[in-house]
């Protein structure tokens, strides 16, 4: 007889904290991305277990009370295939880990299917021209001015790369109530995220189905258009397809009696994160928004920088909450991208109700390929050079029809509803064979602009970011690391 | 009309591959092979794959399969001809390695052998569907010749500031540049569209065409007995009577005639009267009923509904327990109608001789009234189970093993086309009984062909967008099942865009299908270790690939490697679409829809 499947409501306190919310008012973050060096497995894992005990990983329950007990710290831990097999973690061999993920981002075949070739990276997910692979990667958001949770990893367990937030990434511009998160080329971060069935209440989203709200039926109707089944996310619970998300399962975790739900596998309750550098070119950035002007910037991105979208007119004297710049679709008002360039970032990257045969199959299929963004604004100072960009951390349960689908089909798809250039932000080019343009109709007789290459990927690699039972399989003495013979995890090496 | 489009595809699979040929990207063979498809000029796709051997398979050694999608028209038998007699001998210096030592025969020898071999093992495609049809390489060459001069032109006007703000004016002066360029003058005939997408795209035109055929049949079925009753009428006048035995004959072909034409007339009768009944149910009372509208989804959806919830699995016992009696009763009464209407005429006089005209008024009635109740009870009972919820909603765990798993060399083969068209070959075997499950392919894939070619015409299969070539062949016997196709897009958004867009076709064509465990073709080849099954539907075309973890699984692990590969244009369907749609604007009528055209193609 088949078991019921989790149940979402009664694994909150299982769920890391991150997939829950953005941390909004913890303005202060920091990444680590750990290797373990050669022999320090044991150490390792006592130091991720102290630092697990230690009680900063939240879990969504403490998060979802942050309305009113705001938590002062966070931290969430994730690990690449590769550190789960440093780790002593073995796969099962029915229920393995999906291929993207355990072949890593930093894989020549992912180069390949990501098309991002050629990669000049410092850090990824693999052994190899990067360097090692990274092991662990360490998120921790505080409250401003606060200081680290973490001061810093024992150097003789641990190489680390560390990436600091950039501190002036949360402002307060004219018109603006509140500080906001502003990414380096200066446009409001964060905004259009998912909203997670069954796991409501994010920091920035609100429902309006209040009387009061009736005047504003317009944002309540389009509501639905960002709400995303769990499973999208999160493992193991119902996707968009209405089916239950493939967990993989590792070797001795059934009898570690540490799962919460009866018979439910390692990866219940966790995602896995697809991270990058991105490193952004502010210079270059300016130098063409002096060129070009504003509106040419707003239509590159999609959005006026404020975060409004481009349809609407900007009115300070009426301020709207990030769910209300949600509001509004492509295909009745703005079809062939007059207002909004079918070419820019934020159309390409959630096409909304634009790509189907019509409304309703649109918005389905395009929530087939949504991402939980919880990626930073990092700054890097070195040799008296101020370097910016964005430390990119999506959430997804399936990397295939999400991350990946998303990069390959939509962002760097030069022919992506019949365009001739990738996406004007995302990935750099080479100039000669395969400049970067965007399109701009609908003006007087159409436009064309050329772009610089604004970014540059210095690294990136999937991680998983497993519930807090398999977390705690992972990092003690009792969990993985009994059940891996030597002989076993060289043959699951990569 | 089904032939024209399956011997566009065509795959040819030839046992005992003995695996001596290098066919790596720049071997003698393969730059071979891509010469010849180019000179050959009809060529659109080509493929070589390893298919290895089943396991029960006598020859253990691989197949070799080669795909081919050519233009329409052209008798595969001529195409191949064509290929294989080529000055270059390409094909030749491919399949030499079936006849070790015998290169030094004459060379007409080796190609008339090797011709009647690969006839031998020709198969066209049982069923297929062709996105940008109607149109040769060369045509799409030359059309994404004008798209780029026209944008390259309209960059040039803009910059010199030419035509100011007047989008009319500035369509109406690329046309005239495009008219007056002598490279274009083949653009003057309107780009050729095939009888479905022309003049027959309309749907009185296809109604037309049923109703013409039946309208024939009738008057054929009459004049075979007309035609005897009139001669022997005419000889009995000249004559006097014939043979008893004649007007015997004449007479019974007289009346077979007439029992023909009624049943035929009857059977129309009878698919018109169900053809009412889906209407009343599925589309005129959905759209007057709220109520029976969202009953129709949520059976609809439950039917589909991927993972064991109670109420799926109670929607698809009581469907099974109401439908299958009223099916049977409809199609009882049905034949009954056709073939013995006196029956039902005798059961009505039965029933006026027993009772009274008001009496049957009010038992219809009734029974209105009675069913009516039931369903509302029964839609009541939904409800509140609805209404008890977690349970009844709740899934159940569905393990399925060892899902989202590629094998390096697909993923390999992905990532060297990701800027081009994708392409999948995928081999699977056939459900046993082989012949049972053949049969219902071939049906199937007839009606997804016949619907492909008259009513999906413009690129799209159901809703699913950015198909080349898709094209399924029933290979060794009816022992195994080949699919090959080249797409737009990645892999897995293919199979959402199936799943979403063509769920009925999807499963028609592969639910007959099974996947067993076969060793691997050849070095660094997938093999499949553990043996998968097609996701079950239900009613035939329910569920199946809504199943998604399962189905992509299943897809995944039938699929191989190409080992060569030819694509005559690199473009999208779309993009393909768009410059045949800028040629007919730019060449057409000068109207506002079309200057539209214009400038929306330069815009994207």
């Amino acid at each position: 007889m088949k078991a019921p499947a989790a149940h979402l409501a009664h694994h909150f306190d299982d769920i890391q904290g991150m997939l829950r919310s953005g941390y909004g008012w913890l303005q202060d973050s920091r990444f680590w991305l750990l290797t373990i060096r050669d022999g320090q497995e044991i150490p390792a894992r006592a130091w991720l277990a102290k630092f697990v005990e230690s009680g900063v990983i939240a879990n969504a329950n403490e998060v979802g009370k942050s309305r009113t007990h705001p938590i002062a710290k966070a931290a969430a831990v994730a690990f690449s295939f590769s550190g789960l097999i440093k780790l002593g973690c073995v796969e099962d061999d029915i229920y393995p880990f999906p291929t993207p993920f355990r072949s890593g981002m930093g894989s020549d075949a992912r180069a390949l299917l990501l098309r991002d070739n050629p990669r000049a990276w410092r850090w990824s997910d693999v052994d190899g021209d990067s360097g090692d692979a990274v092991h662990v990667l360490i998120a921790e958001w505080t409250e401003r001015g606060v200081g680290p949770i973490i001061s810093r990893p024992d150097e003789t367990i641990f190489s680390a790369i560390q990436v600091d937030n950039d501190p002036c990434s949360f402002r307060k511009l004219e018109g603006d109530n509140e500080e906001k998160l502003r990414e380096a080329f200066g446009f409001r971060d964060g905004l259009a995220q998912p909203v997670i069935r069954g796991l409501k209440q994010d920091d920035s989203v609100r429902p309006r189905r209040s009387e009061k709200d009736k005047d504003k039926k317009e944002a309540d109707a389009l509501y639905d258009d960002r709400v995303v089944q769990p499973g999208e996310f999160i493992l193991g619970y119902r996707n968009e397809y209405d089916e239950l998300t493939y967990c993989p399962d590792v070797k001795g975790w059934g009898p570690s009696g540490l799962a919460k739900h009866p018979g439910g596998r390692f990866a219940l309750n966790g995602s896995y994160l697809a991270v990058r550098q991105i490193e952004q070119d502010v210079a270059a950035f300016d130098r063409f928004q002096a060129v070009n002007g504003k509106d040419i910037c707003n239509k590159l991105m999609g959005r006026q920088d404020n975060g409004w979208p481009l349809a609407w007119k900007y009115d300070p004297t009426n301020p709207k909450t990030d769910s209300e710049l949600d509001a509004f679709r492509y295909r009745v008002d703005d079809a062939n991208g007059f207002i909004c360039p079918k070419g820019s970032h934020i159309r390409r990257m959630n096409p909304r109700d634009t790509l189907g045969v019509d409304l309703k199959s649109s918005i389905k299929s395009t929530k087939l390929h949504r991402l939980l963004r919880r990626g930073r604004p990092y700054r890097e100072d070195s040799n008296g050079e101020t370097r910016k960009g964005i430390f990119f951390i999506a959430c997804n349960a399936d990397i295939e029809r999400q991350f990946e689908f998303v990069q390959q089909r939509w962002a760097r798809n030069p022919s992506f509803v019949n365009l001739h250039a990738d996406d004007p932000f995302v990935g750099s080019s080479d100039p000669q064979t395969f400049p970067k343009a965007l399109s701009l109709p609908g003006l007087p007789s159409g436009g064309e602009v050329s772009l610089a290459n604004f970014t540059t990927t210095l690294g990136g690699g999937y991680f998983f970011l497993p519930g807090l039972a398999a977390l705690k399989f992972i990092v003690s003495e009792e969990g993985a690391a009994k059940f891996a013979t030597s002989e076993l995890a060289e043959a699951a090496a990569p | 009309m089904l032939e024209i489009v399956r011997q566009q595809m065509i795959c040819i699979v030839v046992p005992g591959w003995n695996g001596t040929t290098d066919l790596s990207e720049d071997s003698p063979v393969s730059t071979g092979l891509y010469s010849l498809f180019r000179d050959v000029e009809v060529v659109q796709f080509a493929s070589i794959a390893l298919l290895p051997a089943r396991a029960d398979a006598g020859d253990k050694r691989p197949l070799l399969m080669l795909e081919l999608a050519i233009e329409e028209g052209i008798d595969p038998y001529d195409m191949l001809y064509r290929l294989v007699y080529h000055w270059s001998e390409a094909m030749w210096s491919l399949y030499s390695s079936f006849w070790p030592g015998d290169a030094t025969a004459l060379r007409s020898e080796r190609n008339d052998k090797l011709h009647k071999m690969l006839m031998k093992h020709l198969s066209i495609a049982d069923g297929g569907f062709i996105g940008a049809r109607d149109r040769t390489a060369r045509q799409i060459e030359k059309e994404q010749e004008l798209l780029e001069w026209t944008r390259d032109e309209a960059r040039a006007m803009k910059q010199a500031m030419l035509y100011g703000h007047d989008r009319s004016a500035f369509a109406l002066a690329l046309a005239q540049r495009a008219f007056q360029n002598p490279r274009f003058g083949w653009a003057l005939d309107p780009a050729p569209r095939s009888y479905w997408r022309g003049k027959g795209a309309s749907i009185s035109a296809k109604i037309g065409y049923v109703l013409t055929l039946f309208v024939l049949w009738l008057i054929a079925v009459w004049l075979v007995g007309a035609v005897p009753r009139g001669a022997l009428g005419v000889y009995t006048w000249l004559f006097g009577p014939p043979y008893s035995g004649v007007t015997d004959v004449v007479a019974f072909i007289s009346r077979a005639s007439r029992w023909v034409l009624g049943v035929s007339i009857r059977s129309v009768l009878a698919l018109l009267g169900f053809g009412v009944l889906v209407w009343l149910f599925l589309i005129a009372l959905p759209a007057l009923s709220r109520t029976w509208r969202r009953w129709l989804e949520s059976v609809g959806r439950e039917l589909d509904r991927p993972t064991d919830t109670w109420s799926s699995w109670l929607t698809y016992r009581i469907g099974l327990l109401l439908s299958v009696p009223i099916a049977f009763a409809l199609v009882a009464l049905a034949f009954a109608f056709i073939f013995w209407p006196s029956t039902i005429v005798d059961a009505y006089e039965a029933l006026t001789a027993k009772f009274l005209g008001w009496q049957i008024i009010a038992f219809v009635i009734l029974a209105i009234v009675v069913s009516v109740c039931a369903v509302g009870l029964l839609s009541r009972i939904s409800q509140d189970l609805a209404k008890v919820g977690n349970w009844f909603f709740q899934p159940y765990e569905d393990n399925v093993p060892r899902a989202q798993q590629v094998d390096p060399s697909i993923e390999n083969s992905e990532g060297l086309v990701v800027r081009e068209t994708a392409h999948m070959v995928s081999l699977t075997d056939l459900r046993s009984p082989n012949g049972w499950s053949a049969w219902w392919i071939r049906v199937s894939l007839r009606i997804v062909t016949l619907f492909g070619r008259v009513i999906f015409t413009e690129s799209r299969l159901g809703s699913a967008p950015g198909i080349h070539f898709g094209h399924w062949h029933i290979i060794e016997d009816g022992r195994r099942y080949l699919f090959c196709s080249n797409y737009d897009g990645s892999f897995g958004g293919y199979l959402d865009d199936f799943i979403n867009g063509a769920t009925v076709g999807t499963n028609l064509a592969w639910r007959w299908t099974t996947l067993k465990p076969r060793k691997l073709a050849a070095v660094g080849q997938p093999a499949v270790e553990h043996a998968r099954s097609f996701p079950p539907t239900r009613f035939i075309v329910f569920r199946g690939v809504k199943r998604e973890l399962q189905f992509k699984s299943y897809a995944r692990d039938s699929m191989l490697p190409h080992m060569f590969r030819f694509d005559a244009r690199k473009e999208s369907v779309d993009q393909i679409n768009l410059a045949t749609r800028l040629r007919d604007a730019l060449f057409g009528e000068r109207n506002d829809s079309n200057d539209d055209l214009i400038m929306r193609a330069i815009e994207s």
